[in-house]
């Protein structure tokens, strides 16, 4: 038995990590704050995240060890509009939306299944994480340093304990930031999906700036044993996306032919 | 002269030391990054320390002394035996060779990978009686059903296999049965049977020569998994009843149950949901499939690894089936396919018929090594929703049915008979 939803909700979440780059300001010490301030001018030293209202993050997910290549689109609309598109090529498809006030899950094997309860409330605190435009103060209630530094692949980190409003319900989160550039080396936050509460790691293995701003290029998951490499491909600022494209779609028929001919070997 | 030779002779003493050391070493190594890649991944708490000495001790000699890698992974599926837990396999380098009964069925020729064409079968379904495996249904206007061949006719040979259930084998032969069956459109399966005659009367031995025909079904290929045929058929029973049967589970064969439910099948008395001799395949299909055949939530149970859990639960389509559901399974219904009637049958949302499940079902996944050998691993262990495993134990059908052979050879399918009474 292959667990290919387990990957394609780590891939959603991995997708969404990746368009983040929240780092601002919330209740914290006076090290935390210079932490964190240094972390925002890391990533957006020319301060151009407020002027982002949308973007579409195309990234291609590698398993090297099973040699599955997934596709995955990330759309993101102001304030919190959000849909990842994730595709194992001729053998399955689906979507993650949140509307801005609804959440659904669809593929054409699975259907339509609404996000409800800590799913949804998980998939709400996502698209807010998403924006660019969004600071700590408003996302995290409190941003704690624990004392011990931890190392994220042989690089020294501090680790930021941040916790999360409670209309959330969700445990902490936490970033693991480079010392010396500030960028964000690892994350571990707990979300709920369709699967119930799952611990997601992604440590970020490569940054690249486009528009002026650091985006994590290259992320890495180890879990269930499968290691998942996702590497983003393009971004998209400022593009058009109409609101049609977060509406959960009808259950038509589907052509049987559709999936089957990408099977065929 | 003498010379010469001596060089020669230094040169083979010289070189053979480290030849045999190459070949020692490898076995070594293999058997290392199998036995890593095994303990890092499986649920059992402190696997190293636990089976270290016990299991790899023992066969990590032995490795060492293999002279090729189909004798290297045969000592590793050796000691993997050792373990007691299903899905976990290794392949050498080059195809499955040191698999007997895949290597039976690698020997129908496909061509390589990423090569565009269809499978094709001689259109039978097969099932084990007792220690004979026999076929079960004969598709109208197919090549078996053209040549004659009936319900209830015990299947010898195949391509000059023997069928000899009554050996073990690493896949069920009633699997293996079918699998030989495929192959490519057009070429030849030599099929040798026998007829027992009704209420005992004399056995006749048939020889047959068929051409495969092209069925409908698919090469399901995801990474380094290796390659299989799926096939998925429907049909309407007498009384209004609807069938289901498809070879593996994926979300392209759910998507053709999700097609006949909102058309085909859409309004029919019942279904029965045929897992016979279904090997299982991604773990979310059942989920999947639970959608669109049952109007309330199935629990199918929980996964569990190292740091999580996963629930496994279907989410109930508007336009699903809302009638009742049978499902049937034997010895060779395995993995998700124990998984989607496990899940059925504690959710109370289907009735089961048949035999026990064969107990083999634990999550996995393949791994590829840079040597060439491929893994196949377990990740997690399984959890039912009753909170009882799987995993050994199989699931024991509601209603148990079995299949003799003068109901074959009247034509008659026990299992699928009951099964239909019920959702009437």
């Amino acid at each position: 038995m292959l667990n290919l939803r387990h990957l394609t909700a780590s891939i959603m979440f991995l997708a969404v990590v990746s368009c983040s780059n929240v780092l601002a300001v919330a209740e914290m010490t006076s090290q935390v704050k210079s932490i964190v301030a240094a972390m925002d001018k890391a990533v957006d030293p020319e301060n151009r995240g407020d002027k982002i209202k949308s973007f579409i993050v195309t990234s291609e997910a590698q398993l090297p060890q099973q040699q599955i290549n997934i596709l995955c689109v990330s759309k993101y609309k102001s304030p919190n509009k959000m849909i990842s598109e994730i595709s194992i090529p001729g053998v399955m498809e689906t979507k993650e939306c949140f509307d801005g006030e609804f959440g659904w899950l669809y593929s054409p094997a699975m259907g339509l299944v609404p996000a409800a309860g800590d799913q949804l409330l998980s998939m709400k605190f996502m698209a807010k994480m998403s924006s660019p435009t969004a600071k700590f103060a408003n996302i995290y209630d409190k941003i704690e340093l624990d004392p011990k530094s931890e190392k994220v692949n042989g690089v020294d980190c501090y680790k930021l304990v941040c916790t999360i409003p409670k209309e959330y319900n969700m445990p902490p989160a936490l970033f693991f930031v480079d010392k010396k550039s500030y960028l964000v080396r690892k994350s571990e936050i707990t979300v709920t999906t369709m699967m119930g509460q799952q611990v997601v790691p992604v440590e970020i293995t490569k940054y690249k700036k486009q528009y002026g701003i650091m985006w994590p290029a290259e992320t890495l998951m180890n879990s269930m044993g499968m290691k998942m490499v996702l590497k983003m491909k393009s971004v998209k600022i400022n593009c058009d996306i109409p609101d049609k494209d977060f509406k959960a779609p009808e259950i038509k028929n589907v052509q049987t032919e559709t999936p089957a001919m990408g099977l065929m070997q | 002269m003498k010379l010469y030779r001596l060089i020669i002779f230094s040169f083979i003493l010289a070189v053979l030391p480290y030849s045999l050391l190459a070949v020692e070493n490898r076995g070594k190594a293999v058997t290392m990054e199998v036995w890593n890649a095994i303990s890092e991944r499986n649920f059992v708490k402190d696997f190293d320390k636990k089976y270290r000495k016990k299991i790899l001790d023992k066969y990590l000699p032995l490795a060492m002394k293999c002279k090729t890698d189909a004798e290297i992974a045969e000592v590793l599926n050796k000691m993997i035996a050792q373990i007691g837990q299903s899905h976990i396999k290794v392949f050498p380098p080059v195809g499955f060779a040191a698999m007997a009964a895949n290597k039976a069925v690698l020997q129908q020729m496909l061509p390589p990978r990423g090569t565009p064409f269809v499978p094709a079968g001689v259109g039978v379904q097969v099932c084990r009686v007792e220690d004979s495996i026999r076929i079960l249904y004969v598709k109208p206007g197919f090549p078996a059903a053209m040549a004659g061949i009936k319900p209830g006719d015990k299947i010898e040979s195949i391509n000059g296999l023997k069928i000899v259930p009554e050996q073990s084998s690493a896949i069920p032969w009633t699997l293996l049965g079918e699998r030989l069956l495929w192959g490519l459109p057009k070429t030849k399966v030599k099929l040798q049977l026998s007829r027992p005659g009704l209420n005992g009367g004399k056995e006749r031995k048939l020889s047959y020569t068929l051409t495969r025909k092209a069925n409908g079904g698919i090469w399901f290929q995801l990474g380094i998994m290796p390659r299989f045929a799926s096939l998925y058929e429907s049909r309407i029973l007498p009384g209004n009843i609807g069938y289901i049967r498809f070879t593996v589970f994926t979300p392209a064969m759910v998507m053709f149950v999700r097609n006949d439910i909102m058309g085909k099948l859409k309004n029919v008395k019942g279904i029965v949901l045929d897992l016979r001799n279904n090997p299982g395949g991604i773990i979310i299909s059942p989920q999947f499939l639970a959608g669109w055949l049952s109007p309330k939530p199935v629990y199918f149970g929980q996964l569990i690894s190292d740091r999580n859990k996963m629930t496994f639960k279907s989410y109930p389509q508007s336009v699903g089936f809302k009638g009742k559901l049978a499902i049937l399974i034997n010895g060779g219904s395995a993995s998700a396919a124990e998984v989607c009637a496990a899940g059925f049958q504690d959710s109370d949302a289907a009735e089961i018929f048949g035999i026990r499940s064969s107990g083999e079902c634990l999550p996995s996944m393949f791994i590829q090594f840079p040597d060439g050998f491929r893994l196949q691993t377990v990740s997690g262990n399984l959890i039912r929703a009753n909170g009882k495993t799987i995993e050994h134990v199989g699931v024991s059908p509601d209603v148990e049915v079995k299949q003799t052979v003068q109901g074959l050879l009247k034509g008659q399918d026990a299992v699928l008979n009951a099964a239909a009474d019920y959702v009437k």
